[in-house]
């Protein structure tokens, strides 16, 4: 219990965002996280089990994650992407846990193709954990809402039935889009399924459009280009900071804090 | 100009099929026969590639200096290339300009252009190097490798025919059973057609062009290989229509010999392409007596099928966002789909005219 208190303390202080203040620079030369990642992460709380991950990790000390869907560059890591970043900050702060991300994502793929594919990734690499970033071709494609929802339910109910564990890396925020009813309801669609099948996602949308909110209730003045830039930047952070809560985080309302304090230091039991 | 004939037709069968389900969504890409077959308008694509070897390999009675061969295939493999460099750096040219008057920065980042437009250094050298390869636009890298390995094959084909077909079948098994795959760079991941297996297929059409070997077997028993064929291509209808499938992580290992997968043209997609052919191939001449017109237009775009399937695919990617901008629909869909095959048309007669026109001089 002991370790694995100190496992959950280690992951959180080390998840890049946890650490941030108001004194920091906007970017840390540490971990080269900008700031308005973790400001932005407030935005980002859901909550949902990934039981079959913890298992690998309690029983392997090893997990296998298969990255699916648009894989958007990192732009301050552009030969590795996003995905080697959370390897890195997982494996970082878990001492002697081994992480393995394939990446097999295909910008453009709708999500009936990625369904397909996804299908054959697991019985090829049998993984624990799933990353998908889906949504935003099938938003341009303009799939119709209802045939989207549907493929993500078969989907993950699918995955679940297989023993892996799912992420889903929802829309994309831009500006031009909020009123884009298509856009929209894809990403009702995403919402609605996090929802009725209680599984973690990344609400990028809702991180990137506090962020810009914030920036400019600051006066800052914000491009779409820097609104994409820091979706791209931060969704290692993200990703880093949903696994700690998905792992260790109790299920529930509250979350963990935004900055420094983990949740098993308010006394929580890690699981 | 080419008689109007079975392979012409096929191929520009599989231009439109191609242009067509590279829009997604619209209306008239359910009726492609990708809806009811596990394999789709690429295998035709690569196979009557590698059947349109025959025509720079020449007859088996009179073929062609080696010397003037290499010269034509790899001269043929660097047009593929050219062209390929010529299609990317056009699409690119349109999603920058459909985010920009869309404002929507999402099309920067659609089809794996993000590492063009954020990490050009490197993306550039990816593409050159074909090792960066967009979507939709994957296919033609396969075309320029076959194509240089095509001088390979056709020496060994002439020095040594009975060894081709098994050297490939060993690489593709050795492919599947391994799991190799091409990676690509600077994003990470593989080559969407992995042309360790999708060089047998390439090999096949080829050896069926022959009519010795291989290829004369199946003209001399054409008659009871389609009996055989049609009763599986019924039960992988049926499997296809009712989306029927076995799961994939119960089946033995190695897995991808009994999975249906597109990157590895896996065994069971390609046995179906297989049996597809077979039948198929026996309507040619009932359609050419029914509907002398399409198989005119058709067999048009498959004897001028580079500039055809150009043009198809950057008509593809402006099918997408004007699709995007306006909301699809009925209408929309078929005013694409109808434009663009007038286009497809367009560029296969003005090909020939100029031809015709050079060839007069």
């Amino acid at each position: 219990m002991i370790g694995l208190f100190a496992l959950v303390v280690g992951l959180w202080l080390g998840t890049p965002s946890a650490v941030a203040s108001d004194t920091e620079p906007a970017t840390r030369p540490a971990d080269g996280i900008p700031r308005m990642c973790a400001d932005a992460a407030e935005a980002t709380r859901t909550l949902a089990n990934l039981p079959f991950t913890s298992k690998a990790i309690r029983e392997r000390k090893k997990i296998r994650v298969l990255a699916m869907g648009a894989t958007p560059l990192n732009e301050r890591d552009q030969t590795k992407g996003q995905y080697s970043l959370v390897e890195q900050s997982l494996e970082r702060t878990l001492k002697g846990l081994e992480v393995q991300i394939l990446d097999y994502g295909v910008s453009g793929e709708l999500a009936g193709a990625g369904f397909a594919r996804i299908r054959n990734q697991v019985a090829l690499d049998q993984p624990d954990l799933l990353f998908w970033q889906v949504g935003v071709a099938d938003a341009l494609a303009l799939t119709p809402p209802e045939d989207f929802k549907q493929t993500l339910t078969e989907t993950v109910k699918w995955l679940r039935e297989h023993d892996v564990d799912v992420v889903l890396i929802g829309l994309r925020y831009q500006r031009a889009l909020r009123k884009d009813p298509n856009y929209q309801k894809i990403r009702d669609a995403i919402r609605d399924v996090i929802r009725e099948q209680d599984i973690l996602r990344i609400g990028h949308y809702e991180a990137i459009e506090a962020l810009d909110l914030l920036k400019r209730q600051d006066g800052e003045p914000v491009t779409e280009l820097d609104l994409t830039d820091a979706g791209t930047n931060c969704v290692a952070d993200f990703l880093s900071r949903a696994l700690a809560v998905g792992l260790f985080g109790k299920s529930g309302k509250g979350g963990l804090p935004a900055t420094g304090v983990p949740a098993a230091g308010k006394g929580e039991s890690p699981r | 100009m080419r008689q109007v004939n079975a392979i012409d037709f096929w191929r520009g069968y599989a231009l439109v099929a191609i242009f067509i389900n590279h829009i997604p969504n619209n209306v008239f890409e359910r009726f492609t026969h990708k809806n009811y077959s596990l394999s789709d308008s690429a295998e035709l694509f690569v196979f009557l590639a590698g059947w349109s070897l025959r025509h720079i390999v020449g007859p088996p009675e009179d073929p062609r200096a080696t010397g003037d061969l290499l010269t034509r295939l790899l001269g043929r493999a660097f047009t593929l290339y050219v062209a390929q460099m010529a299609m990317v750096l056009i699409a690119i040219a349109m999603l920058a300009a459909a985010s920009i008057a869309l404002d929507n920065p999402l099309f920067l980042e659609w089809h794996n252009a993000a590492a063009v437009f954020y990490d050009p250094v490197r993306a550039h050298i990816g593409l050159v190097t074909l090792s960066h390869q967009l979507g939709y636009f994957d296919i033609l890298p396969l075309y320029v490798v076959l194509l240089t390995l095509a001088p390979l094959i056709a020496l060994v084909h002439r020095w040594a025919p009975s060894f081709l077909l098994p050297v490939s079948f060993t690489i593709y098994l050795m492919s599947l059973v391994l799991e190799i795959t091409v990676p690509t760079w600077p994003v990470a991941g593989q080559w969407f057609f992995n042309p360790l297996c999708w060089q047998l297929i390439f090999v096949l059409g080829f050896s069926m062009s022959r009519e010795r070997g291989p290829g004369g077997f199946v003209r001399r028993n054409i008659g009871w290989i389609r009996w055989v064929a049609l009763p599986l291509l019924v039960l992988f209808t049926i499997k296809s229509i009712f989306n029927l499938t076995w799961d994939p992580t119960k089946v033995p290992e190695p897995k991808l010999l009994f999975i249906v997968g597109k990157t590895f043209l896996t065994p069971v997609r390609l046995l179906q392409f297989l049996v597809l052919v077979a039948v198929f191939s026996a309507i040619y001449p009932l359609l050419e007596r029914s509907v002398p017109r399409v198989v005119s237009f058709l067999a048009l775009l498959g004897r001028n099928s580079l500039p055809v399937f150009c043009i198809g695919s950057l008509l593809s990617l402006a099918g997408q966002i004007v699709r995007y901008a306006s909301g699809g629909g009925m209408v929309v869909d078929t005013m694409l789909v109808g434009s663009g095959l007038a286009i497809m048309g367009f560029v296969g007669w003005v090909t020939e005219w100029r031809s015709r026109r050079e060839k007069a001089r």
